[in-house]
């Protein structure tokens, strides 16, 4: 009897879904929903079943037919509603743009430094921080650039008053941190540096991150190694590096690092001036008289820094080619870096 | 420092690297190669042609025919040129070569210096020998089949300020040997006549003079021309082309005086007198003083010690009788004279970087010798060398563990010290771990070991030495709450559509009275810079304000006008006098101008321009989101808030402490027109610092309500001067049994009296250890409206 209930349903069902009138409907109620229908009937015959069975298959006969009654009412009332008849009703327009919460961004500039500060906080890195407006002492004297020293041509600075200045570079970071905490140390310092400069490649203020670590027997091997690391994280697996002899009054020996040209690959093209080579940072060993100016034993310990601008990478990066749209602060290029 | 790869190449018997791999090798030794150039590109259709012939072309003043003997042919050439005659050599560009950007169509041009890329001179053609074949390419008759190389030197390397410097390190590149210019010795009477006193040996620790008298002053010969064009430095007459040649062979600055205008027949090198002043070479007279090193005669200053000559003491086309200076003048005073006095020359930029005093006399006779040699006439006897701060050679002792610890590599004596020598240093092994190094006059830059270990890694090649990793032990670093704080406020700032601005730290002191400041304000006292670029970026920022207003203006020029922008950054106050340095605060700051949501699509966002609340909404994310919204208040300000503020349009953010932690509000019609904005602009400005001193709301677990809870709602009319925002905060104090209330309408119109508003409130009644019945809700919903209305001044609407 279950099998009959279940086979009957079933026909039924299908059926509801081939009806394409409202009089058709009409017959079909009759025929399984009303007074002698098919399914009503069965319910009369229940008594033939095991006194045991009754229950269930009652329940399960009214479970069915009740069933059957709200799928015959919806098909009836859109059958009979004055917009659809029985064709299909359209669906929602899919094609339209989603009720989106809209993001800004992060300016170019924060997006480079967040990355590159993360790629060294990974590497175990601190952040360290210093003030923008600086001692003369800490910006040049500490760092192993006297007054009178020609190396101070390298920075045009700003200054406030006598021994007061904006800081030309985040290396007076190095110095209060080491002041403060005894090595070993690994930190980076990102921040705005000023100079006083402005054209296509100069703005007066840009911003800079650096990066030093101290401790017993670091070498320069090991800061070859340290931003090899970043340059793959930056650039690229395949990013090669080159370190080159140069001149900091505050690193000895000191290097420009160069990475093969993004843009072409290292075979010379108009961004890389056709060298092949992209000046990337600025490192070297920290001096012993920097060492020397905040009493620490250079005999004992050792260390590296480097130095890079946040502003030459996005620029490489974004292929931007006027320094100055950064501070602009145009939606329509801030727009772009989302 | 620039010259042509020949003449480096003169001075290393064998040297045969191309220029290019020279300019690598020079690149990787820190001697940075900023450009190679041949000398003969572009002159590939230029030739040296004879005049065999020249008639004034009737009509035309000033023209004439030329015809000349190119070679192969004769040709017929225009020219207006006055320094040429019948037998004249020139330089004759024919058709299809390249004159600056103009390719030759004509005949034939003769050429200039200039033309020929080779200097500034336009004012003649260039003369050839007059034994030179004529067809001969121009690039041989003028020596030209050679590379100018330009070295961008670090201030340190002061030795390579000279052609024998950089070639030094080219040969040891090359692992060749150097070949110094010929020491010449000329004779050295000690009977001078004339005499040098050096008032302080630390200003001068050496001079050197001679006399050569006799001298027929005239132009050089092309050589000397030609390397000097190439080196970037003019050619003048013979005198002066000679002291500037050794200059550019040997890095020592000479300077000829004419010993006629001399006075007293005597030299005093001393410090200037306050007051005095000195007309230099250029004609300007400027005021020195004791900062400056002046070389005087008997009465006056007749140079400014390795800077510049005077006027009035150096030679002219008429001079016969020259005093030649070879000196070595402390770099600290050249330096500091030099600023003084705004002159800079090739001279002051070597000194300031560092003569070698070894080498002054030297430099001084090969001066001398050529310059008998050029213009004729002789030595006078007398030689003058004074050499009061005479020291000994440095001797640095190395060890070979430090180099390797430094630098990360193996590496022994023997290879150090042949590193070393292959660049002059005296370098001998003491023993297998120690090396005794006489450094030589000319690197005065090396003092130190680590300046040695530098020279090892420099000549080994920084890309010998090998990669390794630190092993620093594992540490705990902690980032400072302010770097977190401002991490977190930018997410959620571009979560709410917003754009990150950077702006300079500094401005424009007007803006602040634009902004309707009062002087006596704090934020008018700000830092300012001796010497900034320009007005409008004079002094430090006090308030983000102007930069973001600047910024708005700007987008809306650009039409975009709706603008959602937000900086996070510091501002900078003046502190008490015993502090130096400024106090240099965060803050966040943010302007909203337009659409609501410039970035949805029209079809759901609308029209829709920001108003207060949009204002009021982000402070209150920004809250929420550090979970620090019960710590702070918006309240409308308890004092006169600043002038920019719209009256009435204004909240502050004050902190359970009491604490001022920022505004948000419309910024002030007449304050925006003195920026040149139209329409409404809202603004926020939080004091970062403010933030991070208050505590988060701990993250604790609740249980989750086990009973259902019931709804009722209410509509009560309110005056319209009545605020509603506290109604949903006074309805939860009201009853335990609330659970939430919230304000979900405000409605004015139809069926509401004018002057009145209806607001409807959402209650949401729930016990947590029972279920409620219809009842005790109702006599608590009663209850709860009756307070309201007496509370907030209300009037029931309707119940439902």
């Amino acid at each position: 009897m279950e099998e009959e209930l279940r086979g009957l349903f079933s026909v039924a069902r299908d059926e509801l879904a081939g009806i394409n009138s409202v009089g058709a409907l009409e017959l079909f109620r009759i025929k399984y929903l009303g007074r002698k229908g098919a399914l009503t009937l069965i319910l009369r015959n229940l008594g033939k079943a095991a006194p045991g069975d009754r229950p269930r298959l009652g329940k399960l006969a009214n479970d069915l037919r009740h069933e059957l009654d709200g799928l015959f009412n919806a098909v009836f009332e859109k059958a009979t509603s004055k917009t659809s008849g029985l064709a299909a009703e359209p669906g929602p327009d899919l094609s339209l743009p989603g009720r989106i919460t809209p993001l800004g961004c992060r300016h170019p500039v924060s997006q480079i430094m967040e990355e590159v500060s993360s790629i060294f906080i990974r590497m175990g890195f601190a952040v360290a921080e210093g003030p923008d407006v600086e001692l003369d002492f800490y910006n040049f004297e500490a760092l192993n650039i006297p007054a009178h020293h020609p190396a101070r041509d390298m920075h045009d600075t700003f200054y406030v008053s006598e021994g007061v200045l904006l800081r030309t570079h985040t290396s007076p970071i190095q110095i209060r941190a080491m002041e403060r905490c005894r090595p070993p140390l690994k930190m980076i310092a990102p921040g705005k540096v000023y100079r006083c400069d402005s054209d296509i490649t100069h703005t007066p203020m840009f911003h800079q991150l650096e990066g030093f670590l101290v401790d017993r027997r670091v070498s320069f091997a090991d800061l070859k190694g340290t931003l090899a690391i970043f340059a793959r994280e930056m650039f690229g697996t395949d990013a090669r590096l080159r370190f080159r002899p140069s001149f900091f009054p505050f690193t000895e020996p000191s290097a420009e690092v160069d990475v093969a040209c993004v843009i072409c690959g290292g075979t010379g093209c108009r961004v890389c001036k056709r060298s092949g080579w992209l000046e990337i940072l600025g490192a070297g060993l920290i001096d012993p008289a920097v060492f020397m100016k905040i009493g620490i034993d250079s005999e004992i310990y050792s260390g590296f820094a480097f130095g890079l601008g946040i502003e030459r990478i996005a620029m490489l990066r974004y292929g931007i080619d006027d320094i100055r749209t950064f501070y602009d602060n145009d939606i329509r290029f801030l727009e772009q870096f989302r | 420092m620039k010259c042509t790869v020949n003449w480096i190449a003169s001075h290393i018997p064998g040297f045969a690297t191309p220029p290019a791999v020279l300019a690598d090798q020079l690149t990787m030794l820190g001697l940075e190669v900023d450009m190679v150039q041949a000398l003969d590109s572009g002159m590939e259709h230029v030739v040296a042609v004879r005049i065999l012939g020249m008639e004034a072309i009737a009509g035309d003043a000033g023209l004439y025919l030329c015809r000349v003997d190119a070679g192969q042919e004769e040709i017929s050439v225009v020219t207006g040129a006055t320094n040429i005659r019948e037998g004249s050599c020139c330089a004759l560009a024919l058709p299809g070569a390249v004159i600056g950007d103009n390719v030759i169509v004509s005949m034939g041009v003769f050429c200039s210096e200039r033309d020929l890329g080779l200097g500034d001179a336009h004012d003649g053609v260039v003369l050839l020998d007059e034994e030179t074949t004529p067809g001969t390419p121009v690039a041989d008759a003028l020596t030209l089949r050679d590379h100018v190389i330009e070295v961008d030197l670090t201030p340190n390397r002061a030795d390579c300020a000279s052609v024998v410097g950089i070639a030094r390190e080219a040969a040891a590149a090359a692992g060749l040997a150097l070949k110094a210019p010929e020491k010449i010795i000329l004779p050295a009477d000690p009977a001078a006549a004339f005499s040098v006193v050096i008032e302080d040996a630390v200003d001068c620790p050496r001079y050197t003079a001679r006399l050569l008298r006799n001298i027929r002053i005239g132009p050089s010969p092309w050589w000397l021309r030609r390397a000097l064009i190439t080196a970037g430095v003019r050619p003048i007459d013979c005198v002066v082309d000679v002291t500037n040649y050794i200059m550019l062979e040997l890095g020592q600055p000479l300077h000829a005086f004419d010993f006629s205008r001399i006075q007293g027949e005597k030299l005093v090198v001393r410090r200037g007198a306050v007051d005095e002043k000195i007309v230099a070479l250029d004609g300007v007279s400027r005021d020195a003083g004791p900062e400056v090193l002046f070389i005087c005669d008997a009465v006056r200053p007749v140079a400014v010690a390795g800077v510049m000559g005077g006027r009035d003491s150096g030679i002219t086309a008429a001079s016969t009788d020259i005093l030649l200076e070879s000196a070595c003048f402390d770099p600290v005073i050249v330096r500091r004279g030099a600023r003084q006095l705004n002159m800079h020359s090739e001279s002051s930029y070597r000194f300031e970087r560092g003569v070698d005093p070894e080498g002054c006399l030297y430099a001084l006779d090969r001066a001398a010798a050529l310059i008998l040699q050029l213009a004729g006439g002789e030595a006078d006897g007398g030689c003058v060398d004074l050499y009061p701060g005479r020291k000994d050679r440095r001797v640095i002792s190395l060890r070979r563990r430090r180099v390797c610890d430094l630098l990360g590599l193996k590496m022994d004596t023997a290879r150090m010290t042949g590193l070393l020598q292959s660049i002059g240093i005296e370098a001998v092994a003491v023993d297998s771990e120690m090396i005794a190094a006489t450094i030589p006059g000319f690197r005065i830059d090396l003092e130190r070991e680590i300046d040695l270990v530098e020279e090892i890694a420099r000549l080994a090649g920084y890309n010998e030495i090998p990669s390794s990793l630190p092993a620093v032990a594992l540490e705990h670093s902690c980032i400072s709450p302010m770097a977190r704080l401002t991490k977190q406020l930018s997410a959620f700032m571009v979560g709410m559509d917003f754009f990150e601005a950077v702006n300079y730290s500094f401005g424009w002191e007007k803006n602040l009275e634009r902004l309707g400041l009062a002087a006596s304000d704090p934020l008018c006292c700000p830092v300012r810079l001796a010497n900034p670029l320009s007005e409008e970026q004079a002094v430090l920022r006090t308030t983000l304000l102007p930069g973001l207003l600047e910024n708005l203006r700007r987008n809306c020029s650009h039409m975009r006008a709706d603008v959602r922008l937000y900086e996070i950054g510091k501002v900078f106050f003046v502190q008490a006098l015993d502090l130096k340095l400024p106090a240099e605060p965060m803050r966040l700051g943010a302007v909203l101008a337009g659409r609501r949501f410039p970035d949805a699509p029209l079809l759901h966002a609308g029209e829709g321009a920001v108003d207060i609340l949009d204002a009021r909404g982000v402070v209150e994310t920004l809250l929420a989101g550090l979970r620090l919204e019960d710590q702070v208040r918006l309240a409308p300000p308890g004092s006169h808030p600043a002038p920019y503020w719209r009256p009435g349009y204004v909240l502050e953010c004050l902190t359970v402490s009491g604490e001022v932690l920022g505004f948000l509000g419309a910024l002030d019609t007449g304050c925006l027109k003195e920026f040149d904005i139209k329409g409404d602009v809202y603004y926020l400005e939080l004091r970062l610092d403010c933030l991070t001193a208050l505590s988060p709301r701990a993250k604790q677990m609740r249980p989750l309500p086990r009973y259902p809870s019931m709804r009722r709602d209410i509509a009560l009319l309110l005056p319209e001067d009545q605020a509603a925002g506290a109604m949903p905060a006074a309805v939860e104090a009201m009853d335990a049994l609330v659970a939430h209330c919230e304000l979900f309408d405000i409605y004015r119109g139809r069926q509401i009296d004018k002057g009145m508003k209806s607001v409807a409130l959402a209650v949401t009644y729930r016990l947590p250890t029972s279920t409620l019945d219809d009842a005790t809700v109702d006599r608590v919903h009663r209850r709860i409206i009756e307070q309201l209305v007496s509370q907030f001044n209300g009037r029931l609407r309707e119940e439902s």
